[in-house]
């Protein structure tokens, strides 16, 4: 009896832990790149290799993400390069959770079939299968769109692999400097000079349809503002009026862009121009330093820097005219603003205790957070997902590239041209 | 490529090749792909810092100084510049056919078109001094290179100092 | 640059010159190599998914059609001939058919007889099947209750044994309680010292690292992520059930979950056994 009784009070006394005959316990993660594994390709063709190795293509683009962790070929039990074969097991017991599979048929002389399928190991399910057709000269855009889809599958978030950045280089030639205006693949590959002078370029734009690139150019000693088409390589004069023509940037519906006038007087102002018809129409008078406009992406706001209280400051006004309305008021320098393609964040050059580095504010929440490290962060850029920004630093003396997380968590260096590399901007995602 | 396009390319390199080494335009003095070598004796001024410095104009060149400096942040000609701009100003109003032409520049921080800003208010600044003393308005072009053409291409106070500065060129 | 008004022309041809040549030299290279950007000649985003691996469906021939009956055409009447005239066949005919319609009457009076006599044997055959047939039934009838009898009294003996059975199990029942309760009693004396002892902590503690270690949560997964999912394990550890029970996480979320703990598998075990348990609660969140 006094037995009984002895345990109903401590069943009655017991702490957590085990309730209902069951453990209960709590689990806290980080988030941490996940393990996955890109299976070399098969390959069927002519020659003893594929074009392009297609797996090596994606490792390094998922794993440049930051978000994925490839397992090396040497840790692989198989490889198969069939979904058919895959066993499941293999792949769990080295731990990693996605896998993916895939080979190249060649069925013409420059003809191609790309295939591919992602398979969830835990799930032991297929989570992916596609088939595509490519050419030799097409096959490194298509592996990316691979790996975009895989990206996007896994995470929930749009992948850029396939998207280009644009950039500005000046290398030393003689006695002065040699300027290229750049675009490649975001992964620094494919390379290819636009415009090259020995007098500055600055400020490149994208055109929303990614076919053109506006920017300021230094030759004769004035500045003017072109927009070239980059397929053809034909360029026109859109802005050379006396005085400074600057920081060019097209609206969303791509028939506008947004520059800086300073006249004869110098008076840098913002100026709505349309390419059509060269007509330019006034958004700012003050007499202080208003540049670096950019359109937000709904097309209803321009946001600008501007000097008129004393250190520059990001401001917005109405696209279609009106006062000029203050954002930014933490610290002494914010400038440069561009806002994500998603409209909630803005990018700027923001000064934190005498370094100047990238900042990014939530618009909604006004909170900012400072996401490089460096001295002297300029120029930053979204990716067309709003979840990367590209920018520049410094590296010695030279200018380099880095890729940022949106959170400031993943950092990447970018592999680019030689030189002093300046003024990256990410492309919108490709048309087609 | 095509047949058209290869004999274009090389009836323009043929072309070219005409022309003098340097890749830009034939001219009797490319002044705008050198640095420092306007006139001033940059080499006159050492690194001690510009707490105190004067850029003094090498007197054995015995030229007029082609270069004024500014404090940071700042867009007004300094008191001991001023003479040197009045010098301009008589030079130029002398002589209605003489241009000249207003370069503005900035050091490396901050942002590039905003840096573009500031070194237009440099060359605006001079213009001003230069209008208030007679040179007309139409003798003057500015253009500012912001942090573009740096005369000292370091991270340094000193190489701040040496970028913060209106160049002026004479153009005829 | 521009330095002389006498320059302009030369200068602004060469300056034209280069113009051209840079645009040249950008529009003379093979476009799709060097040139800038080529936009992607593929269409169709894409094309065919690959079906699943599953195994094929079997897919049964279709039994093949039956062939047609063949239908024959019936042959073309023949064409009725002309009659011939003939009066002395007309007699003998006539004769003929006499003989004839007499053969018939005595063949039917032949006919009547013999069946008669075959209704007479059928009627004798029957009535000795009907005779068969009720004793027969008889018989049947007697067995029948005969059986009644035997079952009814083995029914009896059954139930009488059903409940001596009853009786006796009844009675082991009530002793096997009183043990098993006396077991389990010790069994709880034991779990509650090795709570007391912080034994379960250690062993809560050990699933929780492992699980902590092996989970690579994805970039999805938000501060304010909270998963409940339920765990079966077996005695060695190995997870044999993942089920995610609530979890306000995406589907890359859901996937980590399960597969952290089936690379935790097989789990830790408690240094004492009695503290295994088969089921396990996890409630997941992200670090803050």
């Amino acid at each position: 009896m006094l037995k009984k009784l002895r345990i109903s009070i401590v069943t009655l006394a017991l702490l957590g832990g085990y309730a209902n005959a069951e453990l209960v316990i709590d689990v806290q993660g980080v988030a941490q790149p996940t393990p996955v594994a890109i299976v070399p390709f098969g390959w069927e063709g002519s020659g003893p290799d594929m074009p392009l190795d297609v797996a090596a293509v994606i490792n390094s683009d998922l794993k440049r993400s930051g978000r994925f962790a490839p397992i090396g070929e040497d840790k692989m039990l198989q490889k198969p390069t069939n979904g058919a074969d895959v066993d499941f097991d293999d792949w769990g017991f080295v731990d990693v959770e996605a896998v993916v599979v895939g080979s190249v048929v060649q069925t013409g002389d420059n003809a191609y079939t790309l295939q591919f399928q992602l398979f969830d190991v835990f799930g032991r399910r297929q989570l992916l299968g596609y088939r595509m057709p490519a050419s030799r000269g097409t096959m490194r855009g298509a592996t990316h769109r691979a790996a975009d889809m895989i990206y996007e599958k896994l995470t929930g978030i749009k992948g850029v692999f396939g998207t280009k950045v644009a950039y500005v280089t000046a290398v030393r030639q003689g006695q002065g400097r040699l300027y290229s205006l750049i675009v490649s693949d975001q992964d620094g590959e494919n390379e290819h000079t636009v415009m090259e002078s020995t007098d500055p370029i600055m400020s490149p734009a994208w055109s929303p349809d990614s076919r053109q690139l506006a920017y300021v150019s230094f030759e004769g000693n004035k500045s003017s503002i072109f927009v070239q088409t980059l397929r053809t390589g034909n360029r026109f004069k859109v802005s050379s009026k006396p005085g400074i023509n600057g920081a060019p940037a097209f609206s969303p519906d791509g028939r506008q862009l947004v520059v800086t006038l300073g006249g004869v007087d110098g008076n840098l102002d913002i100026h709505v121009l349309d390419i059509t018809s060269r007509q330019t129409r006034r958004l700012t008078t003050h007499r202080a330093i208003d540049t670096e406009g950019t359109w937000s992406p709904d097309g209803r706001h321009i946001y600008f820097t501007s000097d008129r209280a004393g250190g520059p400051q990001v401001y917005r006004v109405p696209a279609k005219g009106g006062s000029p309305e203050r954002i930014t008021f933490e610290g002494s320098y914010n400038a440069r603003p561009r806002l994500s393609p998603d409209g909630s964040r803005l990018a700027m050059v923001h000064n934190d205790r005498g370094n100047y580095r990238i900042a990014v504010m939530d618009l909604e929440k006004k909170n900012l957070l400072v996401v490089s490290t460096g001295r002297q962060d300029e120029s930053p850029s979204f990716a067309p997902n709003s979840d990367i920004l590209i920018y520049a630093t410094r590296q010695g003396r030279n200018g380099v590239l880095e890729t940022v997380s949106a959170d400031g968590l993943i950092r990447q260096r970018m592999a680019s041209g030689s030189g002093d590399v300046r003024e990256p901007v990410w492309s919108p995602f490709p048309r087609f | 490529m095509s047949y058209f396009k290869l004999v274009a390319v090389g009836l323009l390199a043929a072309l070219l090749a005409g022309c003098s080494g340097s890749p830009s335009i034939p001219d009797p003095e490319p002044t705008d792909t050198t640095y420092g070598d306007s006139g001033a004796s940059t080499g006159g001024m050492d690194d001690g810092g510009l707490g105190d410095g004067e850029f003094i104009d090498d007197p054995s060149a015995g030229e007029l100084g082609m270069v004024i400096y500014f404090d940071f942040d700042s867009s007004e000609v300094r008191s001991q510049d001023q003479d040197l701009v009045s010098r301009h100003a008589t030079q130029v109003s002398d002589n209605m056919r003489v241009r000249i032409r207003l370069e503005g520049h900035a050091d490396e921080r901050g942002s590039r078109e905003y840096n573009i800003g500031l070194g237009e208010r440099r060359s605006q600044a001079v213009r001003q001094m230069l209008m208030i003393q007679g040179v007309s308005a139409s003798q003057i072009s500015t253009v500012s290179f912001g942090e573009e053409r740096p005369a000292s291409f370091g991270s340094s106070e000193s190489d701040y100092a040496q970028n913060r500065r209106v160049e002026i060129k004479y153009t005829n | 640059m521009i330095r002389d008004a006498n320059n302009i022309i030369p200068v602004s041809m060469a300056v034209l010159l280069h113009v051209l040549l840079l645009g040249s030299m950008i529009v003379a290279f093979d476009l799709s190599r060097t040139m800038p950007i080529t936009p992607l000649a593929i269409q169709a985003t894409l094309v065919t998914e690959i079906p699943d691996v599953t195994p094929p469906r079997v897919v049964r021939p279709e039994p093949e059609p039956e062939p047609e009956p063949v239908v024959e055409e019936p042959e073309p009447e023949p064409e009725p001939e002309p009659e011939p005239d003939n009066s002395e066949e007309l007699r003998r005919e006539a004769e003929e058919e006499k003989r004839r319609l007499d053969a018939l009457v005595e063949k039917e009076r032949l006919e009547k007889i013999r069946q008669q006599e075959e209704a007479e044997q059928e009627r004798k055959e029957k009535e000795a099947a009907e005779r068969k047939e009720r004793d027969e039934a008889e018989r049947k009838k007697r067995e029948e209750e005969d059986k009644e009898k035997k079952r009814v009294e083995a029914e009896q003996k059954r139930q009488d044994d059903i409940r001596r059975q009853r009786e006796e199990n009844e009675r082991l029942r009530r002793d096997a309680e009183a043990t098993a309760r006396a077991d389990e009693i010790e069994a709880e004396e034991d779990r509650f010292a090795a709570v007391d002892s912080g034994e379960l902590a250690v062993y809560m503690a050990q699933i929780r690292q492992k699980i902590e270690r092996n989970w690579s949560a994805p970039a999805s997964a938000g501060a304010e992520l909270k998963c409940s999912v339920r765990v079966r394990q077996v005695p060695g550890g190995e997870v044999v059930g993942v089920t995610i029970l609530n979890c306000n996480g995406d589907d890359a979320v859901k996937r980590s979950v399960e597969a952290a703990i089936y690379r935790s598998s097989p789990l830790p075990e408690p240094s004492d056994p009695n503290l295994f348990d088969r089921n396990i609660l996890l409630n997941l969140s992200i670090r803050q």
